[in-house]
């Protein structure tokens, strides 16, 4: 019995073996994808996961019903962005997300550096949360390692020219709010 | 625009994406989210639902059906004379006695009239064909011999042939013979031609 099915007391109703190896291959694969994408959205990693973790979840109980699985992490990446601002819509710890993003996070040791870094990042955030959606996912998961222009209008289902007008747009954008 | 700066900006994005990772327990969590998730059963509440909106939506239709099928028994109406209702003091009287279209007036028990009784018909919906009662009686009694199965109706061409089958010798036709006439001369001053 492969991995996924050995923690399962139950036999899988939705999914047959198969299916099981190959979410579990999925999940192995896309996990990062999946939690970078919430984090972007919710900028809290604990928020993130349980996200990515809820996607996951929604995508097993359709794993099945999924035809093309070669665009499972197209469709992973639609449904963990809706999850990702449903969460963030909603969730109590929006105030405590807010109040992390201003956290100093120690890096190099000296105060003064890691406050300013700090507040630079912020107004990053916040410049690319005030981008229009169809922007913002197109920065994030172009930013994301390992994602070209090919990578990302295969994840969005879009032609590569228009990831590279979003793209130049986001960034004007960028640079007129972060100036 | 200088590149410079977006560029160092989109690097600490950049970075700060890339520097999250699910934790190693993420794969953990889930599967115990998937296994605590309740087995699905064979029908939802929308499969119920949808279920019973066929359903009536089937009886509805057979219902209908029954209605649109089932023949409109004809009730022989006794022709009697309209009386015209008394008109009330104050109501003016108007044409009011003209039948309504697709009503009969009817006489009641007690010997007055009994108005607007409808009588759906049929022949609403088509041109009026007069029939003399012989004809009538015959095609009715017709219909009713092929709807039952059990009367013979006689063939056409049964008085014409034989016990064998044979058609009938045919006889002799006679013609008188055809005699043709001159035309006289015309009648002088006369300027019709009349018919002989």
């Amino acid at each position: 019995m492969n991995e996924l099915a050995g923690h399962l007391d139950q036999p899988l109703t939705s999914v047959d073996d198969a299916d099981v190896r190959e979410f579990e291959s999925r999940l192995a694969d896309s996990s990062a994808l999946a939690v970078r994408v919430a984090y972007s959205v919710v900028r809290n990693r604990q928020d993130a996961e349980d996200v990515a973790q809820e996607a996951f979840a929604r995508a097993y109980r359709r794993f099945s019903s999924l035809r093309d699985r070669e665009r499972f992490r197209a469709w992973l990446v639609r449904m963990t962005w809706r999850l990702a601002l449903d969460h963030r819509r909603s969730h109590k710890r929006r105030q405590a997300r807010d109040d992390a993003a201003m956290e100093i996070t120690p890096q190099t040791g000296n105060l003064e550096t890691d406050t300013i870094a700090a507040e630079r990042k912020a107004r990053l955030w916040a410049a690319i949360e005030e981008l229009p959606d169809r922007l913002r996912v197109v920065t994030v998961l172009a930013a994301m390692e390992g994602h070209g222009i090919s990578e990302v209008a295969a994840l969005l289902g879009v032609a590569e020219g228009t990831i590279k007008s979003r793209l130049f747009e986001a960034r004007q954008k960028l640079h007129e709010r972060l100036r | 625009m200088s590149d410079e700066p977006m560029d160092d900006i989109l690097r600490e994005l950049r970075d700060e994406l890339n520097g999250v990772r699910p934790s190693p327990e993420f794969a953990a969590k889930v599967r115990r989210q998937i296994e605590a998730q309740p087995a699905r059963r064979w029908f939802g509440i929308w499969q119920v639902v949808t279920a019973g909106v066929a359903i009536t939506i089937a009886a509805a239709t057979v219902v209908v059906l029954q209605r649109t099928d089932t023949p409109i028994a004809v009730v022989p109406v006794p022709q009697v004379a309209r009386v015209a209702p008394e008109p009330r003091p104050g109501v003016p009287a108007s044409d009011s006695t003209a039948p309504l279209r697709g009503t009969t007036t009817v006489p009641s028990q007690k010997g007055g009239t009994r108005s607007a009784a409808i009588v759906r018909t049929t022949a609403q919906a088509g041109p009026e064909v007069l029939v003399p009662t012989d004809q009538r009686m015959a095609l009715i009694s017709l219909l009713d011999g092929m709807r039952k199965r059990g009367t013979q109706v006689p063939s056409a061409t049964e008085p014409l042939v034989d016990s064998e089958g044979r058609l009938p010798v045919p006889a002799e036709i006679k013609l008188s013979p055809i005699t043709i006439e001159l035309l006289g001369p015309p009648i002088p001053g006369g300027g019709s031609r009349e018919r002989r």
